[in-house]
C-alpha cells in the first residue's frame, strides 16, 4: 500500500477557490458484524473544492456519517482511496492520521463535545493549540469574535445556550486553521431560529477558502448549499446545486 | 444503552478487582482477628495434649522428701478419687554449660527429674529422640527446646552441670511449664537466659546428689474437682507427714507460662485488631468509592429509562446486581485470602509462639464479622447512588452526559487564572476542580490506603527508634561493654568481685547493685529494675532527660514511660519496694521512699538507677550484684564470657545491649506481621491505582474521543490523565499522611501501652515510609494511566462521540 507523509505544513490554511482539495475514488467501507457484512459506503468518487459549501443529505443509516468520518481520518476505507490536499491518507499511519488531523480537517458534532472544565475561549484556543497556531490566546479572543460571543469568552459550556455552545464549538474548528471544516448534523440539538443561526455561520467560513461540509438528513438546509451529495444506502445518487436552485438562509423553513 | 461483550468483559475486571479489594480486606480481618484465639486453642490443646498437671505441690526450695512420701499423703485422704494420676518428681537448681564451637554459654537454670515414663506433663519431642524405659537410669536428658532453638544447638550433644559433670542429651523437648520460660529478672528473652534439662527421676537423683529424693509432686485431677478442697486435704495430710518442710500448691491456670501465654495474647490481639481493621476498613472504604463512582457514571443511563416511564425499581435493579456481585464475589474471594492470611500468620506464629499442637484455621465467627461490613458496604454504595439517581427529573439525567456537566463544580476558581501550558495543559487541574465530589471520591480512596502504609510502616519504625535509642544509650561511649551479673549481692571489697575485676581478660570495670523493685506513688505502681550506680560512673552513665542524679543528696532517676504511669515527676517521691537480703539465700521486702530527681532516656518502663547516696536508705550500701566490664586491650568479649562465666558467683555475661535484644525478638512477632500487613496494603492500593484509572477512562472517554478527533496524539492525551492523576495522587497522599500520622499516634498512645507495657514506643516515621507512601499514594496512581493505554489507542472515535452513549 503506497505510504505518503501527510507534513504538517502540506496544507495550507485557505485555497483557492476551486482548487480541489478533497477527492475520493471508489471509497467503500464494509463492517463485518458476526459473519455478515454491513456495507456503509460503497464505490464513492467525489472531488470537493476550496470555498465549496456541500451538503452531504440522505436518510438514517444510508452512510452520512460514514463519508465524513472518511474525510476526517477517524476511519478508514475498506476499498477506493482518499485524497486531501494532495495527499492520500488512506494508507497513512496512525501518526500520520493524528497529524493529518491535527492540520487538515477540524470538525463541529452534533452534541458539541466542549470541555466542561475549560472557559467557552480556553475552549477555542484547544483548536489553535493543537494545531500549533501562534499566540493562540489572540486567535480565540478573534474567532469568539467572529461567532458573536466575544462577550463570553469567560463563560463555562453549562453557561450557555445550545447555540452558543454549537458556536463556540465552530470557532473551536476555526482556530484550527485548518482548510476542511467538517459538521456532522450540527443543528440537529438545536431550534429553528438557532439553527439558521449556525447556518450561517458555517456558510461564512467557506467563503475563506475552506471546504466545508455538513451533514444533514433535513432538505430545507441542503437548499442553502453550493452543492448537495445525496447518500442512499452507501451510494451517491445524487450530486449537484440543489433541488429548485439555492436560496438565501433567510429563506428556509422547517 | 450498549452492553457489548466487550463492555461486560470490561465490568467484569472491574467487578473482580473491586471485590478482589474487599477480599483482601475481609481475609485479613479474619486472619489478623483470630490470632489471639489461635494462640489460647493452640496454647489449651498443647495443654491437654502433653496432660499439663491440675494441681503442682512444691516442696520449699532445699527441701526434699523420701521418694513416695508425697505420693502417699494422697492416700489418707476422702478426695482420693478425684485424682486421677499423682506424679513425684525432683526439680533441682543447676547452672547450665552449653559452650560449643567457641561461644560460652554457661547459664543458670534447671534439672527436673520425672519418671521416663511420665503420666503428667509429657514431654513433645521437637528434635533427636524420647527418652525411653532403657534410659531410665542412665544419665542422659533433654534439652528444653526453646533454650535449644535460641542457640541453635544441635538435636543432640552434651552440656556440662555445676562441677563439671558432663551430661549427654539426646533430644530437645518442650514441656507444658515452658512453653514460655520465664525466669526472675528476666522479662523478655527468659529463654536465652534459662537452661532445662529433664533427665529420669533415678538418674536425676543421682547426679543431683539426692539419691531417693523428691521435692515435687503432679496431680491430674477429674473434671469439676473442687480444687480448693483438695488443697484443703492435701495440706492437712503433708503437715501430718512433713512437720518442718514448707509447701506450696500452683494451680495449672497460675503456672507462669499459662499465665504469660493468655496475657500476651490478650494485649496482642488488640495491636493485630488495630491492623486487622486498618485492613478491612481502607478495603472497605475504597470499595464503597470505586463502586459508587461506578454507579454515578450510570446515572444517565437511569435518567434516560425514567424519561422513557421505566420503573425507579426496575431501573435500579441492574446497579444494584453490580453491587450485590461485587459484595458477594468480595466475601467469596475473601475466603481463599483469609486462608492464605492464616497460612502466612500461622507461619509467623509457629516462628514465635512453636507449640506442639498449633490451630491456625480460619474462624467461621471472626470471618463472618467481617464479611458482614464487606457485604453491608457494597450494597450502600450501590444504593446511595441509585437513589440519588432515581430522584432527579429525568430531563436533568439525560443532559448530565449529553450536554456536558451541569456545572463546572469548582473550576470558577480558576476562571481568569491561567497557568501556563496552554488549554490542554490547564485541562488536568481543572477537570480535578471541576467535579469535586469525585475528586474527593478518589482522594479519600488513595488517602485510606497511605492512611494505613503510614500507620503500620509508622508503627515499624517506630519499633526501630525505640530500639535504637535503647540500644545506643546502652552501648554509649563503650560499645564493648558487658554486664556480669552475680547470684546474689556481694560485698564490693569481697574476694570474688575482685576477682572478677582482675581476670586478665577484663579491663576496666564499675560496680552496681541491681534490685528487682516495684515502685509506687499513690495508687499506682510499676515495676522496676532499680539499679545502684555511681553518679559520676566513668565507664558508662545514663543519659538524663530532665532532672539529675546528684553527687551527694539521695535520687532516683526513672524512665519517662514510669513517670507517666506513676504520675510523677521530677521532686516527686516515690515508694521503692524492693528485697533486702538477710542470709546467703534469703532476703526481705522493705518500702523505701525516694525522691524522683530525674527522668532517664531509656524507652523501657522499668529502666531506673539510684545513686550510692540512696544506697543507704535502700539498705544495700556496698553490695554489689552486677558488675559492667569492657574487655582488656586485645581481648574479644567473648574472652570475657569464657572467662568470667566459669566462676561460680556468675550467673550471666551479657552485651550490654541484651536487655534490648530481647525486646527487639518480642516485637519480631509485630515486625513480621506488620509486614505482612503492609504487603497487603500495597497490593490494595494497586487495585485501588487500576480501578480509579479505569473508572476515569469511562468518565472522560467523550473527551478523549474529542481530543483524538483534532488529532491530539494519544501520548498527550494520557500524559493529561497522569497529570489529573498526580494532582489527585498528591492531595491524597498528604491527606494520607497526615491521617496516617495522626493513627500512628493514637495506637502508640493507647494500644501499645497494654500490649507491651513496659515499653514507651517512640513514635518515628522513616524516610522509607513516607517514600513508600508516595510510592503507593501518589506514583502508582500517577502511572496508572499507563495501564489503560491500549484502550486509549483502541477507541473507537467515532462510536465514542455518537449522541447516545
Ligand atoms: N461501527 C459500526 N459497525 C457496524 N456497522 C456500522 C458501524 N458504524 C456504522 N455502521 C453502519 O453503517 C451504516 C451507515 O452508518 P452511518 O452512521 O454512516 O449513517 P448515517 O447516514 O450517518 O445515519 P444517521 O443519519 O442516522 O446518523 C449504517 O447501516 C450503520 O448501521
Ligand atoms: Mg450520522
Amino acid at each position: 500500500m503506497p505510504r505518503s507523509s501527510v507534513a504538517p505544513t502540506a496544507l495550507p490554511p485557505s485555497a483557492a477557490p476551486g482548487t480541489t482539495l478533497i477527492e475520493l475514488d471508489g471509497v467503500g467501507r464494509r463492517y463485518e458484524i458476526g459473519g455478515g457484512e454491513v456495507v456503509a459506503l460503497a464505490d464513492v468518487s467525489l472531488r470537493i473544492a476550496a470555498e465549496d459549501f456541500v451538503v452531504v443529505l440522505g436518510p438514517s443509516g444510508s452512510g452520512k456519517t460514514t463519508l465524513l468520518n472518511m474525510i476526517g481520518a477517524l476511519d478508514s476505507p475498506t476499498d477506493g482511496r482518499v485524497v486531501v490536499a494532495g495527499q492520500d491518507i488512506t494508507g497513512a499511519s496512525r501518526k500520520e492520521l493524528f497529524a493529518f488531523r491535527r492540520h487538515g480537517v477540524s470538525f463541529v458534532f452534533q452534541t458539541f463535545n466542549l470541555f466542561p472544565a475549560l472557559t467557552a475561549a480556553e475552549n477555542v484556543e484547544f483548536g489553535a493549540d493543537v494545531a500549533g497556531r501562534e499566540d493562540p490566546r489572540a486567535v480565540a479572543r478573534e474567532m469568539l469574535g467572529r461567532v458573536g460571543l466575544g462577550d463570553r469568552t469567560t463563560h463555562f459550556p453549562h453557561e450557555l445556550s445550545g447555540g452558543e455552545q454549537q458556536r463556540v464549538a465552530i470557532a473551536r474548528a476555526l482556530a484550527s486553521g485548518n482548510p476542511i471544516l467538517l459538521a456532522d448534523e450540527p443543528t440537529g440539538e438545536l431550534d429553528f431560529r438557532t439553527g439558521v443561526q449556525i447556518l450561517e455561520l458555517l456558510h461564512a467560513q467557506a467563503h475563506t477558502g475552506r471546504a466545508v461540509l455538513v451533514v444533514s438528513h433535513n432538505r430545507e438546509i441542503a437548499r442553502v448549499a453550493d452543492r448537495v451529495i445525496e447518500l442512499s444506502s452507501g451510494r451517491v445518487v445524487a450530486d449537484g446545486p440543489p433541488e429548485g436552485g439555492q436560496v438565501e438562509i433567510s429563506e428556509l423553513r422547517w | 444503552m450498549r452492553w457489548t461483550l466487550r463492555d461486560a468483559r470490561r465490568r467484569w475486571v472491574q467487578v473482580l478487582s473491586i471485590a478482589l479489594l474487599l477480599a483482601l480486606g475481609v481475609g485479613m480481618y479474619a486472619a489478623l482477628g483470630s490470632m489471639s484465639a489461635w494462640r489460647k486453642d493452640s496454647a489449651d490443646q498443647s495443654f491437654s495434649a502433653l496432660r499439663m498437671h491440675d494441681l503442682r505441690v512444691s516442696l520449699a526450695d532445699g527441701s526434699f522428701a523420701r521418694a513416695g512420701a508425697l505420693r502417699a499423703a494422697l492416700h489418707r485422704m476422702p478426695e482420693r478419687d478425684a485424682v486421677t494420676v499423682a506424679e513425684e518428681r525432683l526439680v533441682v537448681p543447676a547452672q547450665v554449660d552449653a559452650s560449643a564451637r567457641g561461644r560460652t554459654i554457661i547459664v543458670p537454670g534447671r534439672i527436673v527429674g520425672a519418671p521416663v515414663d511420665a503420666r503428667v506433663d509429657t514431654l513433645f519431642v521437637r528434635g533427636g529422640r524420647a527418652l525411653r524405659a532403657g534410659d531410665a537410669a542412665r544419665p542422659v536428658a533433654e534439652l528444653e527446646y526453646s533454650f535449644a532453638r535460641h542457640y541453635g544447638l544441635p538435636a543432640s550433644g552434651t552440656i556440662r552441670l555445676t562441677g563439671g559433670r558432663t551430661l549427654r542429651y539426646v533430644g530437645q523437648v518442650q514441656a507444658p511449664e515452658y512453653f514460655v520460660v520465664t525466669a526472675p529478672g528476666a522479662d523478655f528473652g527468659a529463654e536465652a537466659s534459662f537452661a532445662v534439662a529433664f533427665v529420669p527421676l533415678r538418674a536425676a537423683q543421682v547426679l543431683t546428689g539426692h539419691a531417693g529424693r523428691v521435692n515435687e509432686l503432679v496431680l491430674r485431677t477429674r473434671p469439676g474437682t473442687d480444687l480448693a478442697a483438695l488443697r484443703r486435704d492435701l495440706t492437712r495430710n503433708l503437715r501430718a507427714a512433713l512437720p518442718a518442710t514448707g509447701f506450696a500448691f500452683t494451680e495449672a491456670s497460675q503456672e507462669p507460662a499459662r499465665r504469660l501465654i493468655e496475657k500476651d495474647a490478650e494485649g496482642d490481639q488488640q495491636l493485630m485488631n488495630i491492623f486487622a481493621f486498618l485492613l478491612l476498613g481502607a478495603a472497605t472504604f475504597a470499595a464503597f468509592n470505586l463502586i459508587s463512582r461506578t454507579i454515578e457514571a450510570q446515572r444517565r443511563e437511569i435518567g434516560v429509562g425514567m424519561a422513557l416511564g421505566v420503573e425507579p425499581r426496575a431501573l435500579a435493579r441492574r446497579p444494584l446486581l453490580l453491587g450485590a456481585q461485587i459484595a458477594l464475589l468480595g466475601v467469596l474471594l475473601g475466603l481463599p485470602v483469609g486462608i492464605a492470611g492464616n497460612a502466612a500468620l500461622g507461619s509467623v506464629m509457629e516462628t514465635f509462639f512453636p507449640l506442639p499442637v498449633l490451630t491456625t484455621s480460619l474462624r467461621p465467627a471472626t470471618f463472618a464479622q467481617g464479611a458482614a461490613l464487606g457485604l453491608v458496604l457494597p450494597l450502600a454504595a450501590t444504593a446511595l447512588p441509585v437513589w440519588r439517581a432515581v430522584r432527579v427529573t429525568p430531563i436533568e439525567a439525560i443532559r448530565v452526559g449529553a450536554r456536558a456537566a451541569k456545572s463546572s463544580g469548582l473550576a470558577w476558581v480558576l476562571r481568569g487564572v491561567r497557568l501556563p501550558g496552554g488549554s490542554l495543559g490547564n485541562l488536568p487541574i481543572r477537570n480535578v476542580l471541576r467535579t469535586p465530589r469525585r475528586t474527593l471520591t478518589t482522594l479519600l480512596g488513595i488517602a485510606a490506603v497511605v492512611t494505613i502504609v503510614i500507620a503500620l510502616a509508622g508503627l515499624l519504625d517506630s519499633f526501630e527508634a525505640t530500639l535504637d535509642a535503647s540500644r545506643r544509650e546502652a552501648l554509649a561511649g563503650a560499645p564493648d561493654r558487658l554486664t556480669v551479673d552475680l547470684a546474689a549481692p556481694l560485698p564490693a571489697g569481697s574476694r570474688a568481685v575482685a576477682a572478677i575485676a582482675g581476670a586478665p581478660s577484663v579491663g576496666a570495670t564499675q560496680t552496681s547493685l541491681r534490685l528487682p523493685s516495684t515502685l509506687r506513688a499513690g495508687e499506682d505502681r510499676v515495676n522496676a529494675f532499680v539499679e545502684v550506680i555511681e553518679s559520676d560512673g566513668r565507664l558508662w552513665h545514663p543519659t538524663l532527660t530532665a532532672g539529675t542524679l546528684p553527687a551527694t543528696r539521695s535520687g532516683l532517676v526513672i524512665s519517662s514511660r514510669a513517670a507517666r504511669d506513676l504520675n510523677v515527676g521530677v521532686g516527686d517521691r516515690v515508694d521503692v519496694v524492693h528485697p533486702v537480703p538477710t542470709g546467703p539465700d534469703s532476703s526481705q521486702l522493705v518500702s523505701t521512699t525516694l525522691p524522683v530527681s530525674g527522668i532517664n532516656a531509656s524507652p523501657f518502663r522499668f529502666v531506673a538507677y539510684a545513686n550510692r547516696a540512696a544506697a543507704g536508705s535502700l539498705h544495700v550500701a556496698g553490695l554489689v550484684s552486677r558488675i559492667s566490664v569492657v574487655p582488656a586491650a586485645g581481648r574479644s568479649p567473648e574472652d570475657v564470657k569464657h572467662a568470667l562465666l566459669r566462676l561460680p558467683v556468675v550467673t550471666g555475661v551479657q552485651g550490654a545491649s541484651a536487655t534490648t535484644d530481647a525486646v527487639d525478638q518480642r516485637m519480631g512477632q509485630f515486625t513480621d506481621v506488620l509486614l505482612i500487613t503492609v504487603t497487603v496494603a500495597l497490593l490494595m492500593a494497586l487495585l485501588i491505582a487500576f480501578n480509579s484509572t479505569a473508572i476515569n477512562a469511562d468518565e472522560r472517554a467523550r473527551e478523549n474521543a474529542t481530543m483524538f478527533a483534532y488529532g491530539v496524539p494519544t501520548g498527550r492525551v494520557t500524559r493529561a490523565s497522569m497529570i489529573e492523576a498526580l494532582i489527585t495522587g498528591m492531595l491524597g497522599t498528604a491527606l494520607g499522611i497526615a491521617a496516617g500520622y495522626g493513627v500512628l499516634r493514637w495506637v502508640i498512645d493507647t494500644t501499645m501501652p497494654t500490649t507491651m507495657p513496659d515499653i514507651g514506643t517512640l513514635t518515628s516515621i522513616g524516610a522509607g515510609t513516607y517514600a513508600l507512601a508516595i510510592l503507593t499514594g501518589t506514583v502508582i496512581v500517577t502511572l496508572a494511566p499507563l495501564l489503560t493505554l491500549r484502550r486509549l489507542r483502541r477507541t473507537d472515535i467515532p462510536a465514542t462521540l455518537r449522541v447516545v452513549e
